[in-house]
């Protein structure tokens, strides 16, 4: 027979059900695993399912394969537009992907092929894929919504109607722009797109022939030699309600969800998915570049039914023509088959068929071992893909020379018998010459495949040796950097790689998982160095100034390993290597290797302040410093001579404790000394070997353990003294330079000399006195050197670490575990990059490791949408109100969107737990937001104009709805189930127009933080559903009423109102009944309404009455913050009635606490734990003024006409009260540029000014007056000016200590003072009182105090005042309280210790 | 009475701990079985430091450095650490 060309499989990769991957997939295979599953929620909703409907929506079967968690695609790696992933086909992208693997595991992933004679076929069902079912709905089905409710419920009105098809549409997340992902034959073309390829790209639809019909073209493409390389395979990913409904139509699907190809029972089929490409060449291509080769593909065969049976129903006839042709051009006996893929779907008809047709081809004349399966009854029928499935696991199966397992085939049909395979359901090894295999795939209408594929004849000769010794992936890393913990934390929430900031943070092989790993190391803020392969650090060592070493090591009689995996990548000669038999080629290679390693360094800019060597790492020290020069380097490496290092019969001992503890054992012993202070922990000995044996003996007696060295040298002992003639020699022909970088002589724990002759003098020293390594390390590190960097093989780096335990430092060593190779070089270079160096990581970052992103998860279903939130009630177009809201709806419409997109990263992404946030800028004014002048904290006039005078502000309430809203809006189909930790940090004042930032980060798809500007902030807590609701914990009747039912009621909450409990306005004045104020609660009834926060607000209403109606001083009371909110249900609708239950919790001073219920219908639909009020000081003078301002004052009017105001408020918050009560807009910003030692004093005064105003206005009759209708300023001279009005207003306001007196009058000019009375001495009397004042006085004090606050009331009438003189006026006489001064009676009065004089002309 | 294996295997490992003194040691589970180089990637400098601490902490009666003296360093890094308490627990039972 003709053989046509044979093919080779050179590369293949997979994502089947439960196989992410090629490996996985075949251990699976091997193993016999179970991949099917339960539909996922996320891409049939369950409502579909009901085992017992025949309706055509209704699915009966409700079990499958799956790959969601599996298709992961990075879109930065292919250059895609992440915003565009939603809108393409996932099977694109995921085909995408699995070719590119497929390429890298064929070896071509680096090119080094023929481009343009490379193809790509891929068989792909022409079915709906999850992008084109959401632009169906978007399209399609929003408009046939609108048209369905539209005749429906004529009474909805456009606008409305509108509302749910954008409500619909927004939440498909199309984007507009990016349909070109949504054309089918992409999924082939974007191969050849991503990859330049030139040869043909397309997809076959064969139905379940499909992507063995792509081998059988893709196999003629190569064989009539119009491409070189083909990629073939199959994809699908179709589990959409429509694909599910034509199965159960069809009755095709297991009714036991069990799929059990040819065994007795089987029902039917599962629906599988999944995607496989292989990577084709000639056979003789293949074996001439040295491919690896899983399988050959003998032969091809495609065949019709023709007009034979039905559609639906196989043809024997063309099945078998099929399995004829395929064998006729493989040229091969079909008895040689030994695994036989079947299509074997589990469909009664099906299977009877392909048996009868093996039964009709094969005869009985295959080999007794011939093995029949099936992959579907692990993976279940991936379709268009399944062909592909199966040719995969056979040439798996031949790579690796075993046959493979079928699942469920525990009664094998009796028809098998009759084909002369068997099943088995467990894999077993292949024994014979030349593994064969060959592959079904027959579609619906009636189109057959067959493959023949058979072992490569490479397969019989030894297995090559893989030239790669390390993988790629192996050297795979992120680096992150940022300014601050929390931004390198946002950093790693974006899987963004960034390289700028102090603190740093590097990992390798990075992997959803280990990124998450990385994030708790970060969160923890403690520096980490390399365990797991992972650094962080918040400040390096090398950021503020610390230094960083070189270490050379010296020869430890360790072997030194080879460096060309090195040498290749950084394009220089490789360094010796050395066993461990040779003292002086240990010695070579030990400064071999560190001359390298320097040269690598510096090729990757990494430059260090200081250098040390222990040892002779010295030696290579001075080479690597330039000291001994380039050109003279190497015959000083070549003057190690075989010998010159050894002393016969001098071993070394290593004692495993520090230098104070083994020095006082070698007393009295001959000839044995300390060679090294390494650390605290090791100090190595030399002696002769008989002195050697007794000190061991000592030290083990001490229970110090103890090690003799491997090797024999008296280097840094007198016992080396003898041997020094050629070292004396060698170092005195060498040219000598001073160093480039400092280097450090661990005999002088200092630097090197700078005299040549000095530095051959310590050259020699050097080999007869010790190694002090452990006082250098010590003098380095005062010095600044915290970063220690071993060039070699060798323990300095523990040294140093044992010396500086404790202490903030780091070491690494270029060599690791006995590998000097490139992800060891790797390792190094991202720790000093954490530390604060700028590495050249450039030959690192390979096509495989410049990934800086990571892969997303695809979204392959288009499920249901979660129940959509009901829209608001609608109001009049024209109402302008409504306009208002219509604004604000569109900022929260902004703040979908943006949230919007990176709520889809999430669902999308593989880092479901990572941080992600974004910021959306609101401008808050009373036209974007008017209710608030429903909250305004001080009444004012009626018709006041100066809107801050009123202060509105935003109720703590409404920015929690925002909140809750923002957060919830982001994230479609999620709720926010709880709001903890609200924190109100100021108000939210709206009288000029605000730039608020309304930020969102989630953490998370069930967290997120929260926050309005820096006025409020809270942690979100979502779910996809609310709770069950908690039983109700507040009980009715477990407290005492206290304030009897007279405000039970309706009554009551209309008294609350009119009374002015509340400064609130219509909006938020929704509390309908009030009850019972209890001795710690208090309940009442909420009417709910649109207004944002108004809701919670009225409960928080509720809980301050009962503060007011129960504290008889500082009664006002306002929310700070809230411990949690958690909501069990959407919220009410307005004009539902809500029950409010308040139980107060903890009463004190400054603060009181309640827990709150709300319940609609007996109903929980939320709760608040811990609402925290401040409470503010008032007492029984302020509390009425607070209340009603315009009949109270807050001054003491005094007989005499004139006010008394002593200023007891002292807290921040009540002045501030106060201030904002008495002043308006100027006068506040008068207020504010008094200093502050001043300001409380004339705020006071102010206040009594106003109040002698007030006061003397309403001698004359009630009226309301407020304090801000009255104003005080100071004119050109200083002098105190009221206005109100019209009236000739005159006034005089006075201040001492916390005590202010005004006085008013009309026309008539008025002055007054006030003074405390104190000892007064004699000189001061002298110079401000005349005799006859000191004889009306008395010499009193209080008198005294008396004729200076006259003479000042005077002067201030006067409007002079004293002008620095008090001898300016004279008390003249005195008569009872009053006294005569400049011809005028001036009034006194002592009030406790303070004296007041007032005068009125 | 001599310490159960259990309760050495503590002491041990808070004594690892306080050799290593940085934070992953803290999350790794330290069992008989652990490894002193694969799992705790002890340094032989550091297993000498250790070694020094067991000696303090269980005095003369268990003779560490001598039973370690008769390994080479690396057979003694490739040991798990139920050896090591088990060598312990055999001292303190005898000297009891």
């Amino acid at each position: 027979m003709k053989r046509d060309q044979d093919v080779a499989i050179v590369g293949m990769a997979c994502v089947f059900p439960g196989a992410p991957d090629l490996k996985t997939y075949q251990r699976n295979l091997v193993d016999g695993v179970d991949a099917i599953s339960e539909v996922p929620a996320t891409r049939l909703d369950p409502v579909f399912f009901d085992s017992n409907s025949t309706l055509p929506d209704r699915f009966y079967c409700r079990r499958g394969g799956f790959i969601d968690g599996l298709a992961g695609f990075d879109p930065a790696h292919f250059g895609v537009m992440p915003s565009s992933v939603r809108s393409s086909e996932p099977d694109q992208l995921i085909t995408l992907s699995v070719a590119e693997r497929a390429l890298a595991d064929a070896g071509l992933d680096r090119g080094g092929f023929a481009k343009a004679r490379t193809g790509v076929l891929i068989g792909r069902g022409n079915y709906a894929g999850a992008g084109r079912m959401r632009l169906v709905d978007y399209v399609r089905t929003a408009e046939q919504l609108v048209r369905t409710v539209r005749s429906l419920l004529p009474d909805l009105s456009e606008a409305g109607l509108q509302a749910v098809k954008h409500e619909f549409q927004s939440r498909l997340g199309v984007e507009n722009g990016n349909a070109i992902g949504l054309v089918p034959n992409l999924t082939a073309s974007r191969i050849a797109h991503q990859f330049d390829l030139g040869g043909p790209a397309f997809t076959i639809d064969a139905a379940c022939a499909s992507a063995l019909c792509a081998v059988d073209q893709a196999c003629q493409q190569l064989s009539t030699r119009r491409a070189d390389v083909m990629l073939a395979g199959g994809v699908h990913l179709c589990h959409d309600e429509a694909f599910w409904s034509v199965f159960c139509q069809l009755g095709a699907l297991s009714r036991l969800g069990q799929i059990r190809p040819f065994d007795r029972r089987a029902d039917g089929l599962l629906i599988g998915e999944g995607v496989g490409v292989v990577v084709l060449k000639r056979l003789e291509d293949a074996l001439a570049s040295g491919d690896r080769i899983y399988a050959v593909i003998a032969g091809t065969g495609v065949s019709s039914d023709g007009g034979a049976n039905s559609l639906v129903n196989p043809s024997v006839d063309g099945q078998v023509l099929a399995l004829k042709r395929a064998w006729q051009s493989a040229g091969l006996d079909p008895s040689t088959v030994s695994l036989l893929e079947a299509h074997g779907t589990a469909t009664p008809a099906g299977d009877r068929a392909e048996l009868e047709t093996l039964r009709r081809f094969f005869g009985s004349g295959v080999g007794s071992r011939a093995v029949l399966g099936s992959v579907k009854s692990m993976i279940g029928h991936a379709m268009p893909a399944a062909g592909i499935a199966g040719l995969i696991k056979v040439a798996l199966a031949i790579h690796h020379r075993q046959l493979l397992p079928t699942l469920h085939c525990d009664e094998p049909a009796e028809a098998i018998a009759q084909t002369g395979f068997s099943v088995i359901n467990k894999s077993e090894l292949f024994v014979g010459s030349v593994m064969r295999g060959a592959v079904n795939a027959f579609g619906f209408g009636g189109i057959n495949a067959h493959v023949v594929l058979e072992e490569s004849p490479e397969a019989r000769r030894p297995p090559r040796i893989s030239a790669t010794s390390t993988a790629p992936s192996d050297e795979t890393f992120a680096l992150f950097a940022a300014d601050t913990v929390p931004d390198l934390l946002l950093a790693l929430g974006r899987g963004a790689d960034s390289r700028v900031g102090c603190v740093r943070a590097a990992l390798l092989r990075p992997t959803p998982e280990r990124l998450e790993r990385l994030r708790a190391i970060v969160e923890k803020g403690r520096p980490w160095r390399g365990h797991d392969d992972i650094w962080f650090s918040e400040t390096g060592l090398l950021t503020d100034g610390g230094k960083l070493a070189f270490v050379f090591p010296g020869v430890e009689g360790l072997a030194v390993p080879p460096t060309e995996e090195l040498a290749r990548l950084f394009a220089v000669p490789s360094s010796l290597s050395s066993g461990t038999d040779d003292l002086e080629q240990m010695g070579h290679a030990v400064v071999s290797l560190g001359r390298f390693y320097d040269r690598l360094l510096q090729k990757s800019a990494i430059k260090p302040t200081l250098v040390i060597g222990h040892s002779i790492g010295e030696w290579t020290a001075m080479v690597a410093t330039q000291m001994i020069p380039e050109a003279a380097a190497d015959s000083f490496v070549a003057g190690l001579q075989r010998g010159s290092l050894q002393v016969p019969d001098v071993a070394f001992v290593a004692a495993g404790a520090g230098v104070e503890r083994v020095a006082p054992l070698i007393e009295g012993l001959r000839d044995v000394s300390i060679s090294h202070d390494n650390c605290a922990h090791q100090t190595v000995l030399c002696g002769r070997a008989a002195a050697i044996e007794s000190l061991l003996g000592r030290l083990r007696t001490e229970g110090i353990l103890a090690q003799k060295l491997s090797f024999q040298s008296g280097f840094h002992s007198l016992l080396f003294a003898a041997h020094l003639a050629p070292h004396r020699s060698h170092i005195a022909a060498l040219p000598l330079q001073p160093p480039t970088v400092p280097l450090w002589s661990a005999t002088l724990c200092a630097p090197y000399p700078a005299d040549a002759d000095q530095v051959r003098k310590l050259f020699l020293q050097h080999l007869v006195e010790p190694v002090r390594f452990r006082p250098l390390v010590e003098k380095l590190y005062e010095g600044g050197a915290r970063v220690f960097v071993q060039l070699g093989v060798g323990s300095p780096t523990s040294f140093i670490a044992d010396t500086l335990n404790g202490r903030p430092h780091a070491t690494m060593s270029l060599v690791h575990k006995g590998r000097a190779g490139r992800s060891e070089f790797l390792r190094a270079l991202l720790a000093l990059f954490v530390e604060g160096s700028d590495p050249d990581l450039s030959r690192f970052e390979t096509a495989a490791a410049k990934r800086t992103s990571l892969p997303m998860m695809l979204e392959l279903g288009v499920p249901l949408m979660a129940p959509l939130r009901p829209l608001p009630p609608q109001r009049p177009v024209a109402d302008a109100h409504n306009a208002v809201q219509a604004r604000f709806a569109e900022a929260l419409a902004d703040i979908e969107r943006a949230g919007k997109q990176v709520a889809d990263h999430f669902a999308a992404s593989a880092v479901p737990t990572a941080k992600r946030s974004f910021a959306l800028r609101r401008l808050l004014s009373v036209e974007t937001f008017p209710e608030v002048l429903d909250h305004t904290f001080y009444r004012q006039p009626p018709g006041w104009s100066t809107l801050s005078d009123r202060h509105p502000v935003v109720p703590m309430t409404t920015s929690i709805d925002w909140m809750v809203e923002a957060v919830q809006r982001s994230l479609p189909g999620q709720v926010v189930i709880a709001l903890e930790k609200i924190q109100a940090s100021r108000w939210l004042a709206l009288a000029t127009p605000v730039a608020v930032d309304i930020r969102v980060e989630w953490d998370g798809l069930d967290r997120a933080e929260v926050s309005i500007g820096d006025y409020i902030k809270a942690t979100a807590r979502l779910a996809q559903s609310y709770g069950s609701a908690p039983a109700v914990r507040i009980e009715r009747s477990a407290v005492r009423a206290v304030d009897g039912p007279a405000l039970d009621g309706a009554h009551g909450a209309r008294q609350m109102y009119e009374q002015r409990f509340m400064f609130h306005g219509p909006a938020f004045q929704r509390v309908v009944e009030l009850g019972a104020v209890r001795e710690r609660g208090i309940g009442g009834r909420i009417e709910a309404s649109a207004t944002p926060g108004a809701l919670v607000d009225c409960a928080g209403q509720l809980f301050g009455y009962w503060v007011m109606r129960t504290e008889q001083r500082d009664r006002l009371a306002m929310p700070i913050g809230i411990d949690r909110i958690s909501f069990f249900a959407p919220p009410p609708r307005t004009g539902e009635l809500i029950d409010c239950e308040v139980a107060i919790t903890k009463l004190d001073q400054r603060s009181v606490i309640a827990d709150l219920e709300l319940h609609q219908g007996g109903r929980m639909v939320a709760r608040v734990d811990g609402w925290h009020d401040r409470r503010f000081e008032t007492d029984d003078r302020l509390w009425p003024v607070m209340i009603f301002p315009e009949k109270n004052l807050l001054a003491e009017p005094q007989p005499g006409d004139f006010v008394f105001f002593h200023d007891r408020y002292r807290s921040a918050p009540t002045r501030e009260q106060l201030m904002r009560r008495f002043l308006g807009e100027p006068e506040r910003a008068a207020y504010e540029k008094q200093g502050p030692r001043n300001q409380r004093a004339w705020l006071s005064g102010r206040i009594a000014a106003k109040d002698a105003v007030r006061q003397l206005v309403w001698q004359a009759g009630d009226r309301p007056l407020f304090p801000v209708e009255i104003v005080v300023e100071n004119d050109a001279d200083g002098r105190p000016r009221a206005h109100y009005g019209d009236l000739d207003l005159r006034i005089s306001i006075a201040h001492k200590d916390d005590r202010a007196v005004a006085i008013a009058r009309i026309g008539c000019n008025v002055g007054i003072d006030v003074e405390r009375i104190e000892k007064r001495s004699a000189s001061f009397v002298d110079l401000a009182f005349s005799k006859r004042e000191q004889k009306i006085s008395g010499d009193s004090d209080e008198w005294l105090t008396r004729l200076w606050v006259c003479k000042e009331a005077i002067g201030k009438m006067r409007g002079i005042g004293l002008q620095g003189n008090p001898r300016r006026f004279e008390v003249t006489d005195r008569a009872g309280e009053r006294l005569l001064v400049d011809g005028k009676w001036v009034e006194t009065r002592r009030e406790g210790d303070y004296i007041i004089g007032w005068v009125v002309e | 009475m001599t310490p159960s294996r259990e309760e050495v295997l503590l002491v041990v490992a808070d004594l690892i701990r306080q050799v290593v003194d940085e934070d992953w040691i803290k999350e790794v589970e330290i069992t008989m079985d652990t490894s002193f180089a694969d799992e705790l990637e002890l340094e032989s400098i550091e297993f000498v430091a250790l070694a020094e601490k067991i000696q303090a902490h269980y005095g003369r009666r268990v003779d560490f450095a001598g039973w370690l003296a008769a390994m080479e360093i690396h057979e003694i890094i490739g040991l798990r650490l139920g050896k090591v308490v088990d060598f312990i627990v055999a001292c303190l039972s005898t000297s009891q």
